[in-house]
């Protein structure tokens, strides 16, 4: 293989087995190939080569990531850091280097990346990095770095290391001033830059930094600080979780041996201000030391995490032991934003011994603190609780503290309970109101059940949905007051308390229609007959089926309206029946819900109320028979065009079925009823026109064009006479009569001298005497019909037809 | 001076036993290794013997040391070393270095007779 000098295709090969190849010294030559080459591999490629499981390779990738110039910054930046690649990241801090010297600046988002990364160092820069990350700092610029020290924390972080690295005295000063930092390795970064600035002094050295030549140790060597007790301590608690008891013994014994001054100063420091992993550490340590000055900076810690996170700083607060008034003396210190987890974790570690030491933050100003309070002295059934759940509830300025008494009081004595619950469906706030329904609890005695009615007027939605919810839950023995509540609600509310019902007990809706069926006054029976029918049981089903017959029409009415949704052919009867109700409405229901019953006896019922004498119930017959929208429907239809009084309204629908229509209409204009077939031709002509027939008596078969025929003359019209011309001279004999037959009954002149030659001419007699028929009918009669057809000219009178 | 009456051992000829393939040799030339430039960097370099002897003998020798890299050493051993009683080594020395600073600072530990 060719060291230097490859051409771009060759250097495509070698690309190919740098990426390819199974064996490591292969693709290392390749890679090294390609680094003495001129080659420019696309960043794809040098991307893939960067995640070689050799470091050798990888570092030589990182010199073909440089050919590349500044678009290589995405990829070399990261492996910056990456200890895991130690000659890559050599290779990257050196090449990091050169670039920004020579090519360009990093970019914003390429700079966080570095900073970030740099701050997730842990330990932070070697000596072996610290060098490199010199020099890649002096690319940046102290400037631009300075100027990262106010952004978030790793940026912070990651921007001060690097100034530490630099090490010159103005980015020393920056970094020593950060000495206040929330941060605890920002200020462990801090204490370093003081510590290089007092070196620097010390050696009266000049302000200008110390050049690569100097003779003073280096910037890092400086830094090589002598760990602090914390450092040690840190190193010991670590220790403390070792997996082996061996060590974690040997820990625990070197940790006793401290003073408990110190570690309660560590342990305070590092739960206030320290990292999550630093605080855990210190939590470990109390636990094991006991270390109780410490149990303050526990309680804060604890209190501002979630319950996931607080398992350490408990077992901690729980190994400290303390008396329930020390622990609940904790609280208060806590900010005042995490105070309420506070009061929680004080009863969740000491128990029922710390509520009544609790009592004092009633008084706290923070509204969940007092709540907080409240509930943990109901939790603890406290004697006092109630009483004080009744003064809150009359005299706290903070509506979710008067709600937490409410939750209180409901699980009270009967007569305590009443009281509060009024109390609080008077309150101002709806969230005490709503509070008070939602805790009523289930299996109420009825005093406290009648305020679920009041409850259930309320303006407020999320009072009265949970007054409805109750409702609806009630055991069977209070439908009466389900039914008072439904009777009294309008129409909105009404409805959603009957979807609650069905949502729990569909049987339930049931059981409270048929219980006031039969009431006396009709709107019980009106509500009674939706609901009967809304539950769709079979008793309720015949229920309904029965109130087509009350006395009351709205009853009758509701009925005939709620048969719609049950759409039962067992209702066909009933329904039939009220097509002789004597109201109107009544009639105009039953019609709809005979229209939705999918019934073979429905359409001829239907069909019949066609000629109702109230027009919203033929039109409503109508509406519902054009949506069926069915050839059998149709046929019965066209069946009772032979009805004179049916006529009219029933070629109404059969015209709006369109060609659902045709074959039926087509049949009875075939047949013998002439005034059937008259009206069948005309409803043929609107839906679909002469001329759509014409083109049938083309048809090979002689019955299909007799038939059109007869269509043809039912219909009626220029366009049917043009057609029946042309079947005067069909093969067939009955075809050729028959069109003689209807031309004449038409009146069409224009047949005349079709007819007299047919008259004259054709071999058969039976479709001569048609022909002769048909002249007379026109008024053209032959004077004597032997003698015509042996001596008339047939060719010399046909220029003009006789006039009649 | 070796605990056991040997003569100490400089830089050169500590370097020298380091490169035996005998771990024994090793483990004995660190414990006898004298303070002087140059000693803490090899004893630091020491820490990645494949011997946990040899490593355990280490730490014993930075414990004494008690230089800032020295320490530093220590509390990366005390929990990344494979071997536990390396670690245990190294955890019980860290004791001893913060124990030997708090008596400095004053103050007995707790429980701790002030007379001692």
């Amino acid at each position: 293989m060719m060291a230097s000098g490859i051409e771009q295709i060759d250097a495509e090969s070698v690309a190919r087995v740098l990426l390819a190849d199974p064996d490591a010294d292969t693709r290392w030559m390749a890679a090294e190939t390609l680094a003495r080459s001129r080659a420019r591999l696309p960043l794809g490629v040098i991307q893939r080569a960067l995640g070689d499981p050799q470091d050798r390779i990888r570092a030589l990738a990182v010199r073909l990531a440089a050919r590349r110039g500044p678009a290589s910054f995405p990829l070399l930046v990261p492996l910056v850091t990456q200890r895991r690649w130690p000659m890559t990241q050599s290779a990257a801090l050196e090449a990091l280097k050169r670039l920004m010297d020579e090519e360009g600046h990093l970019l914003g988002g390429e700079l966080r990346v570095l900073l970030t990364g740099i701050a997730d160092m842990d330990p932070p820069p070697l000596r072996a990095e610290r060098p490199g990350l010199e020099a890649i700092a002096r690319a940046i610029g102290t400037e631009r770095l300075r100027g990262q020290l106010g952004g978030s924390e790793p940026e912070r972080l990651g921007a001060a290391r690097l100034l530490l690295a630099e090490a010159s005295p103005s980015a020393l000063r920056s970094v020593s001033g950060l000495s206040e930092d929330p941060s605890h390795e920002v200020r462990r970064a801090a204490a370093a830059a003081t510590h290089l600035i007092g070196q620097y002094r010390g050696t009266s050295r000049s302000d200008s930094p110390p050049g690569p030549a100097s003779s003073s140790p280096p910037a890092w060597a400086l830094a090589a600080e002598q760990p602090d007790e914390s450092d040690l301590i840190s190193s010991l608690a670590r220790a403390l979780t070792d997996p082996e008891a061996a060590v974690r013994t040997q820990a625990a014994a070197a940790l006793e041996r401290i003073p408990h001054r110190m570690l309660a100063d560590w342990a305070v420091e590092s739960l206030d201000g320290g990292s999550a992993e630093a605080a855990a550490k210190a939590a470990a340590v109390v636990e094991h030391l006991r270390v109780g000055p410490a149990a303050e900076a526990l309680m804060k810690r604890a209190s501002g995490l979630s319950a996931e996170a607080r398992a350490p700083y408990l077992g901690a607060l729980s190994a400290l032991r303390l008396a329930p008034a020390d622990l609940a003396a904790l609280v208060p210190s806590v900010d005042p934003i995490h105070r309420q987890e506070a009061v929680r974790l004080a009863w969740q570690i000491g128990g029922r011994a710390v509520p009544p030491f609790l009592r004092p933050l009633l008084e706290d100003t923070a509204g969940p603190v007092r709540m907080a309070v409240m509930e943990v002295l109901a939790e603890s059934g406290e004697p006092a609780a109630v009483e004080i759940a009744q003064n809150l509830l009359a005299n706290d300025s903070s509506a979710a503290v008067r709600a937490t008494a409410v939750y209180t009081l409901a699980r009270s004595e009967p007569d305590i309970r009443l009281a509060a619950l009024s109390r609080a469906l008077a309150d101002p706030d709806p969230d005490v109101r709503a509070t008070a329904v939602e805790a009523l609890p289930r299996g109420l005695a009825s005093d406290v059940m009648e305020l679920l009615l009041p409850a259930l007027q309320d303006p407020d939605e999320r009072v009265w949905q949970a007054s409805l919810r109750h409702l609806a839950a009630l055991p069977d023995h209070e439908l009466p007051l389900v039914w008072a509540a439904l009777r009294e609600s309008p129409p909105a509310k009404r409805e959603e308390l009957v979807r609650s019902i069905e949502r729990t007990d569909p049987d339930r809706l049931s059981a409270l229609a048929l219980q006031n069926v039969h009431g006396v006054d009709p709107a019980d029976r009106v509500l009674a007959t939706e609901l009967a029918a809304r539950a769709g049981t079979p008793e309720s089903t015949a229920a309904v089926v029965a109130a087509l017959s009350d006395p009351d029409p709205v009853v009758r009415r509701t009925a005939a309206s709620a048969m719609t949704t049950l759409r039962t052919p067992a209702a066909v009867d009933a329904l039939t029946r009220s097509l002789a109700d004597p109201q109107v409405d009544v009639r105009v229901e039953a019609v709809r819900a005979l229209g939705m019953i999918d019934d073979d006896g429905v359409p001829p019922v239907l069909i019949g109320t066609l000629k109702d004498p109230e027009l919203r119930v033929r039109e409503m017959a109508s509406e519902a028979l054009t949506r069926w929208h069915s050839p059998a429907v149709a046929r019965q239809l066209a069946g009772s065009l032979g009805l004179p009084d049916l006529r009219r309204p029933s070629g109404d629908v059969l015209a709006k079925m369109g060609q659902a229509a045709v074959e039926p209409l087509v049949e009875v204009a075939a047949g013998d009823d002439v005034e059937a077939a008259a009206a069948a031709g005309a409803l043929l002509d609107r839906i679909a026109g002469a001329s759509a027939f014409a083109a049938s008596l083309s048809s090979i078969d002689p019955e299909a064009r007799l038939r059109t025929v007869q269509v043809l003359g039912a219909i009626g019209g220029s366009v049917a006479a043009d057609a029946l011309l042309e079947a005067l001279s069909d093969p067939d004999v009955r075809i050729r009569a028959k069109a003689a037959t209807l031309l004449g009954g038409m009146g069409e002149s224009r047949a005349v001298k079709p007819l007299r030659r047919m008259f004259l001419s054709d071999p058969v007699s039976e479709v001569a005497a048609a022909a002769e028929a048909a002249l007379r009918m026109l008024g053209s009669v032959p004077q004597a019909s032997g003698d015509l057809r042996v001596v008339e000219d047939v060719t010399e009178n046909m220029a003009e037809p006789p006039l009649d | 001076m070796d605990p056991a009456g040997a003569p100490s051992l400089g830089l050169s000829e500590l370097r020298a036993a380091l490169a035996s393939p005998d771990p024994g040799v090793r483990a004995r030339a660190i414990r006898r290794a004298r303070p002087e430039p140059g000693v803490q960097e090899a004893l630091i370099e020491a820490l990645r013997d494949a011997s946990a002897d040899v490593r355990r003998a280490t730490v014993r020798a930075l414990a004494r040391l008690q230089g800032p890299r020295a320490t530093r050493a220590l509390i990366q051993v005390s929990t990344g070393d494979l071997s536990v009683s390396v670690r245990a080594e190294a955890v019980a020395a860290l004791g001893k270095i913060l124990e030997a600073r708090a008596t400095d600072e004053g103050g007995p530990c707790e429980g701790q007779d002030p007379a001692d």
